[in-house]
């Protein structure tokens, strides 16, 4: 176990490594130079320069790389253009809304999405699975903000039930926090919803095909227990699985959502940092969260390993 | 290598345990910009502006008659040459690190100022010394009689001479300062500090008011609430509609479309702010090619027209705009119709001779479109077919706000990194001065972006700067006037009077050409 | 990183690949099916409102300020905009920004993504470099890394298909070379080798051929939500330039007006909504016919 461990985290090693190689390109292929964008309206030319050296701006690329790798391996991914902190700071300060606004999602989602992929599966080509999935498809065909803002409009603006926009710490309370964050969830959920329900269906209805299922079916056991006991039990490791790689979908759609609830998260960092061109801040929320999910998908990958010994071989 | 983690995690706690004392009394209020930074003399940013009074405080300042009046300063001794200035400061001010504010203090702040902003860049030309006595006194000596030594030390708009410690002030002005201490009635807390989202301050308990009642940036600065937060909300249906839900104060402009949000509102109204009229103005480069020409820059001013821009801008409300093409505003001290003639009427026919004659050769108007801002947006997707109409060939290249704050800089040919024209906007108090009006200066290479060129404009302004009786004032601004127009150093495209939105359970709003958020309270 | 459950089920499908080209007889036997026809159907709809929209309509760009958020009239049947432009113009020439970005999405991903997939199947070392590259590649969220690209180059339309195209690679990679991988096993693909013929005739005929059922499904997916992205994008303000006309601005200007002209932006997300439901339905379509056990939408 502890081998297998080792192993897959090892393998991520590499993984991490061209992504950063990927983000740190993504500033040096864009046009235009950092240190003016930096040094403002009234800088002299000596003032740049001063700026070019101390960010090394004047050193070959793969010694900008490096000194940008080591620094990075220290949490220290700069100082951001737009406000001068340093984007660590600037990340930290996001997180909790961000993963609050996830966590909600996903818990919303894993409540909608498996009963209704499941009960599809089990009544296969009846008009519930029928309507069940032609909802699922809707979900990813309608852009995320025109859901989120349908959303505020009856919700916030015609009958006041939630906040128009905002978020609301935890240290003020976490009921004030789950009302401001609900209606963002829903979006982003019936969204997320859509994809997880149409993977469940497919891993029930192959679960409902397995041998051992048939066999359940042939002692005579209830559908409700052959679902609930045997097939979702088969069914658990596929979907979880696609939880963790759905996180990268969620992403994009936390990115717009926070745009569209004015929710300080890291979405609304990288949104920001994007119109400003701030590409230190650029490079450490790419990061971050690519680092993160990496991070998830291990820890998905070993909590598998630990259930079923069989993936270590 | 920890040290930066543990930072970062202990911040990330310090963030969500703050912000707890909700019993407070607090102000929202949004801006039309995030604050980035807090130090006004580092930009010339209007949001960075506004936000900067309610932490700093300045020696002097305006009244609501335009007259300057002491504030930080006790007073000022003028000896009778007129060259000699010394300035006391009144007892009882501290910065909020607990600090005294010494007469060292206001030197260091106002050299820091000087050597950026336009005002006081003339002050400096004109400045033998300024020095510390004592502790309260300093002295400024002139090598020539200026009369607006105390105009410059209380200008009221960017850049803001505000008083910093003397250590922060002796940092370069083009290097904002991180962690800004004032002595206003606010005291910034730089924990709770979120840029791109939230800026909190807390009311200042040591900061001692004047006794005369508040009159614009002048009188009593009384803090009546614990806690002000700045918060950035982009989009503007979005703050609106979070003012009407009482989420938020006050909003420092509602665009004239959006004033229907207001109808049958209980909760929130819109103010027309009256003094912080704004104008539109379409700025041209007189470096690169085909603008380099007058006869071409004259076809684009018969290009144009203002109707159709404020009406992309401002709809059907009417009333909150006037096309008007005077340099220092409509109605104004200086305001004449000298020369609008040209620039009011839209000639495309007349154009396109005009083209000929200059022997165009079909060069193309690089339009540096701004997608980022709506009303900018609006103005680009009107300005196109217009050009297109007169004869000019045009090239369209979407684009942000950022890049083209950093692109006007440049002097650069367009295939280069610089640019043709574009637009932006400056408030009523900096342009109806002759004296700060960047378009009338004629400075060529030392001019604002644009570069227009006149010795004659040069002439003009130092000799306004010296002028005493108004009606010969009256006479130079008019000639500047006309001077202006000939040379088209920008297209004017009408002025505005924007809404400020204001949530019903506040009274004490000083309206003025900047916001200011003291003397303000909620009723219940 | 796991298998996706594309890649799982390919690999089984692979398996029972029959030696007469099957995704002519599969397409021909979905061109049969109701579902398939109206979805095509309705594509064509919009490929001639595209084409057609200069008769159909006015000038999609013809501003008239004095004439703005005007109520649906005879000569301009959807009202106008904050900018007096006809909504109806605007909305009809906008297919062709939605269908250009579909397609041009749907080809820069599949070609490399075939071409680099095939390689890193029958190539053992490079194969495995490409495939490390490819690992970090999905580890970056799409939307995330489209956003950095279209905000960071030049804009306009071909950095935003660019920008589209890049994060959709490597999921096209992932998908040929399992199904690359699994057709080597079989016997008559070693048999093949077996009597001398060569790498390029050998990925021409046999190895290609397997390859296109899978890859006509995924880049139908693939502009599915390349559609939906470009709109994402738009609403960012990294998306579409400014003087094209398109669904996804449209509806980023419409929001400031949504609670009062909720139809500004209803017009072009129905249009949009609807474009994208019937491209992904044709996936799904072309997934049942071209493979039995269906090749599950991959995320």
């Amino acid at each position: 176990m502890l081998r297998y461990a080792a192993g897959r985290v090892l393998a991520g090693i590499p993984t991490l490594l061209l992504v950063s190689i990927f983000i740190f390109s993504l500033a040096h292929v864009t046009p235009g130079d950092p240190a003016v964008l930096l040094a403002g309206d009234n800088a002299t030319p000596a003032q740049v320069e001063e700026i070019r050296s101390r960010l090394h701006l004047d050193l070959p690329l793969w010694q900008q790389f490096g000194i940008w790798l080591g620094d990075a391996l220290q949490f220290d991914l700069g100082n951001s253009i737009y406000s001068g902190k340093p984007v660590t700071e600037l990340i930290a300060q996001r997180i909790e809304p961000t993963l609050v606004l996830s966590l909600v999602t996903l818990v919303l989602t894993v409540l909608i999405a498996v009963p209704l992929g499941a009960i599809s599966a089990w009544k296969a080509n009846s008009i519930v699975d029928r309507i069940s999935m032609g909802v699922a498809v809707a979900g990813f065909s309608i852009p995320v903000f025109v859901i989120a803002y349908l959303l505020v409009y009856f919700f916030a603006v015609k009958m006041r039930l939630f906040p128009v926009q905002g978020y609301k710490w935890l240290a003020d309370g976490w009921l004030t926090t789950l009302n401001s964050v609900t209606l963002p969830s829903i979006a982003l959920a019936f969204v997320f919803s859509a994809l997880i329900a149409r993977v469940t269906r497919a891993s029930v209805l192959d679960a409902l095909g397995e041998n051992y299922i048939r066999t359940a079916r042939a002692k005579g056991l209830g559908p409700s227990r052959i679902l609930f006991i045997h097939a979702l039990k088969s069914v658990g490791v596929p979907v979880v699985t696609v939880i963790g790689i759905g996180l990268a979908t969620l992403v994009g759609g936390v990115v717009v959502t926070e745009s569209v609830f004015n929710i300080p998260g890291i979405g609304r960092l990288t949104v920001d940092a994007v119109t400003r061109r701030d590409y230190p801040v650029i490079q450490g929320v790419i990061l971050f969260f690519s680092a993160s999910l990496i991070l998830i998908n291990l820890l998905v990958d070993l909590s598998y390993a630990f259930i079923d010994p069989r993936i270590r071989e | 290598m920890p040290r930066n983690l543990i930072r970062a995690l202990g911040l990330a706690v310090l963030v969500a345990t703050a912000s707890t004392a909700s019993a407070e009394e607090t102000l929202r209020l949004r801006m039309n910009g995030d604050v980035n930074v807090l130090d006004p003399i580092s930009t010339t940013n209007f949001t960075i502006r506004n936000a900067s009074y309610l932490m700093f405080d300045t020696l002097f300042a305006m009244d609501e008659t335009y007259k300057v009046q002491p504030q930080m300063a006790e007073g000022a001794e003028v000896s009778d040459d007129g060259l000699v200035y010394t300035i006391t400061l009144r007892d009882g001010l501290k910065f909020h690190d607990g600090s005294e504010v010494t007469a060292e203090d206001a030197v260091v702040s106002i050299k820091r100022w000087g050597a950026v902003d336009g005002l006081g860049k003339i002050l400096f030309s004109k400045t033998k010394s300024i020095e510390a006595r004592d502790d309260k006194t300093f002295v400024i000596t002139l090598s020539e009689p200026w009369g607006l030594v105390l105009d410059a030390l209380g200008k009221i708009s960017s850049n803001v001479p505000v008083i910093m410690p003397a250590e922060q002030a002796a940092q370069p002005a083009s290097e904002a300062v991180n962690n800004p201490i004032g002595s206003g009635p606010y005291k910034l807390l730089p924990d709770e500090w979120v840029p791109g989202s939230v800026v909190v301050l807390e009311k200042f308990e040591d900061y001692v008011p004047r006794d005369e009642p508040a009159s614009l940036a002048a009188g009593g600065k009384v803090a009546h609430f614990d806690r002000v937060e700045i918060q950035y909300i982009p989009d503007t249906a979005t703050a609106i509609n979070a003012l009407i839900a009482g989420e938020i104060d006050w909003i420092e402009e509602v665009p004239a479309d959006m004033l229907m949000f207001f109808d049958g509102v209980e909760t929130a109204k819109t103010v027309a702010a009256k003094q912080s009229g704004n104008s539109a103005q379409l700025v041209v480069n007189h470096l690169n090619p085909p603008f380099d020409n007058p006869k071409i820059r004259h076809a684009l001013q018969l290009a144009v027209e203002q109707t159709p821009f404020m009406q992309a801008a401002f709809g059907d409300a009417t009333d909150t705009y006037l096309e008007c093409a005077a340099v220092f505003f409509c109605d104004t001290t200086y305001a004449t119709d000298v020369n609008t003639d040209r620039v009011l009427k839209r000639e495309p026919e007349a154009a396109k001779k005009l083209l000929e004659e200059a022997g165009y050769d079909g060069t193309p108007v690089t339009i540096l479109h701004v997608t980022d801002i709506a009303s900018q947006d609006n103005f680009y997707s009107v300005l196109e077919p217009m050009l297109k109409d007169a004869g000019f060939n045009v090239d369209v290249q979407p684009t942000d706000w950022a890049t083209v704050a950093t692109r006007r800089a440049s002097k650069e040919s367009v295939e280069n990194g610089g640019w043709n024209v574009f637009f932006t906007g400056w408030g009523f108090v900096d342009q109806s001065n002759p004296m700060t009006n960047v378009y009338v200066s004629g400075d060529c290479d030392n001019a604002w972006f644009g570069w227009a060129c006149s010795e004659r404009l040069q002439e003009l302004r130092k000799q306004f700067a010296v002028a005493t009786s108004d009606e010969e004032k009256k006479k130079l601004a008019t000639e500047m006037q006309e001077i202006t127009h000939d040379l088209v150093s920008y297209v004017p495209l009408g002025q505005a009077f924007p809404s400020v939105g204001i949530a019903t359970d506040l009274k004490g709003y000083i309206d003025g050409p900047v916001p200011f958020f003291w003397n303000l309270e909620r009723v219940n | 990183m796991a298998l996706t459950e594309t890649e799982t089920k390919i690999q089984a499908h692979g398996t029972r690949s029959r030696r007469r080209n099957p995704t002519l007889e599969s397409l021909a036997q979905a061109a049969r099916e109701p579902w398939t026809i109206i979805c095509v159907l309705i594509l064509l709809g919009f490929l001639a409102m595209a084409v057609l929209s200069p008769m159909l309509a006015g000038d999609p760009l013809a501003i008239n300020p004095a004439y703005r958020l005007k109520p649906p009239s005879l000569e301009m049947i959807w009202g106008t905009d904050h900018l007096g432009r006809d909504v109806f113009a605007r909305a009809m020439n906008g297919a062709r920004m939605s269908l250009t970005v579909g397609v041009a999405v749907a080809l820069l991903s599949a070609i490399p993504g075939v071409a680099i997939g095939i390689f890193a199947a029958m190539n053992r070392t490079g194969g495995a470099l490409v495939m490390r590259v490819i690992d970090a590649m999905m580890a970056i969220p799409a939307v995330l890394l489209a956003i950095a690209l279209a905000a960071l180059l030049q804009p306009g339309l071909l950095t935003l298909i660019i920008a589209i195209s890049i994060p959709e690679i490597p999921r096209m990679v992932r998908l040929v070379r399992s199904v690359v991988l699994s057709v080597r096993e079989q016997p008559y693909v070693d048999a093949a080798v077996s009597v001398g013929t060569g790498g390029f005739a050998l990925v021409r005929r046999h190895i290609l051929p397997n390859t296109i059922a899978p890859v006509i499904v995924q880049a139908t997916y693939a502009a599915a939500s390349a559609i939906i992205a470009s709109a994402v994008l738009s609403f960012l303000g990294v998306g579409t330039p400014p003087d094209v006309p398109s669904w996804g601005g449209m509806m980023a200007d419409a929001r400031k007006f949504f609670q009062f002209y909720p139809m500004l932006m209803v017009y072009p997300g129905a249009l949009l909504s609807l474009l994208v439901l019937v491209t992904n339905v044709l996936g799904d379509r072309l997934s049942d016919a071209l493979d039995p056990r269906k090749i599950a939408r991959s995320i």
